[in-house]
């Protein structure tokens, strides 16, 4: 009787090991994949914050190399834009030394005609040849200066295209931060207009 | 007989390069069932003890690595994090010197034609005053004639002078360009490589 008894309760003793061996090993993989997952969460969290962290890093860069651009364009376009308004004032100048000199050539016709003796006229007549040779080059001057002006109204108009381009990129591509900085740009101009 | 503990998938990267090496993430633990051996196996209860007992030590096991892993996950994305604040600094450090230099050369430059602007501003009173002797009545044809060729050298300089602002502008302009152009991109200077 015994040896059933000893025999069936080892069965069951066995049984029961098996049962906790099996629950712990169960217990054990649920944590296994529970943790597993905890991990990949974790990835993608410190991969977004470190996505997170380039943008920012980026945006902080292309806004002071945008800004960089953008001071050394103002500059540049602020030089090509006095040199234009040299040469607009030379031409008005030169315009004036022109309508001056047609003046003065008719006066002189006028006092030629008028003129009695012969050496009045010889010099009256040599004055007003000084004043054509003037008015020629006056003109020639003029066109030549006119040219600069052109290359110079095409420099500040190309200035001021790549100024504004710029300055949009900066709003456009830097986040928050070109936003402010173009909100105080404009802000600025409004307040120098008004 | 075939292996059935394949090596776990990679992680894939995301976003802009590979941010977290690749992480070891344990597999399953499992036995070979098939076939007559397998069914054979799977009679005997001292296997199966064996069997629950090596998963048991071996799930505690990847517990334990995924906990390491976790911390490794911490400090390397510490790290990443401390290289994207010395990448910019560095950027941003060489990006003041390029500027500095920048604007000294531009500074020059517009000195330069600074002065030529006043030159040419006297050139101009100059030429105002000779415009007025045309008329004069008080002076004499000879000294009209005088103004008249002084004149003509005056406009001729205003168009030298004309030619080497447009030379000048020239120069800048392509100089702040190519510094400008030699600046480092921002997605050259953040980058991670596996290198």
């Amino acid at each position: 009787m015994f040896p059933i008894v000893a025999g069936i309760a080892l069965f069951g003793a066995s049984v029961w090991i098996f049962n906790e061996l099996q629950e712990q090993s169960s217990r054990e993989r649920e944590r296994w994949l529970s943790k597993r997952e905890e991990v990949q969460r974790s990835i993608e969290w410190h991969e977004d914050q470190i996505d997170n962290h380039l943008d920012d890093a980026s945006n902080s860069y292309d806004f002071k190399v945008l800004i960089d651009m953008h001071y050394s364009c103002v500059k540049v376009a602020d030089q090509a834009y006095l040199l234009l308004k040299d040469a607009r004032t030379s031409l008005d100048k030169i315009g004036e030394a022109i309508v001056k000199t047609k003046e003065q050539r008719e006066l002189l016709f006028a006092s030629k005609k008028k003129a009695k003796s012969k050496t009045e006229r010889t010099e009256l007549q040599e004055e007003a040849d000084s004043i054509q040779v003037l008015r020629g080059k006056l003109f020639d001057d003029k066109d030549d200066i006119k040219r600069q002006r052109d290359a110079f109204q095409s420099k500040v108009k190309d200035l001021n295209h790549k100024t504004h381009m710029l300055k949009i990129a900066i709003k456009e591509r830097t986040g928050s931060r070109g936003t402010e900085w173009y909100e105080r740009l404009e802000a600025r101009k409004a307040q120098r207009r008004a | 007989m075939k292996d059935v503990n394949l090596p776990p998938k990679l992680t894939t990267p995301k976003g802009k390069g590979k941010l977290i090496q690749d992480v070891n993430t344990g597999r399953q633990l499992k036995f070979d069932k098939s076939g007559v051996l397998g069914f054979f196996k799977s009679l005997n209860p001292l296997q199966f003890a064996s069997e629950t007992i090596a998963q048991l030590a071996h799930y505690k096991h990847q517990v334990k690595i995924l906990e390491t892993e976790q911390k490794r996950i911490d400090a390397e994305a510490s790290i990443r994090h401390k290289q994207i604040d010395s990448a910019l600094e560095a950027g941003l450090k060489l990006l003041d010197e390029r500027r500095n230099a920048l604007q000294m050369a531009l500074e020059v430059v517009s000195k330069d034609l600074e002065h030529t602007h006043i030159e040419k501003q006297r050139i101009l009173d100059c030429i105002d005053n000779l415009v007025a002797n045309i008329s004069n009545p008080e002076l004499s044809s000879e000294e009209k004639q005088l103004s008249h060729a002084t004149m003509s050298i005056l406009t001729e300089s205003l168009k030298t002078m004309g030619e080497q602002g447009i030379v000048k502008l020239d120069l800048i302009a392509k100089n702040t360009q190519k510094a400008l152009e030699a600046m480092p991109r921002s997605d050259l200077l953040l980058t991670f490589t596996e290198d």
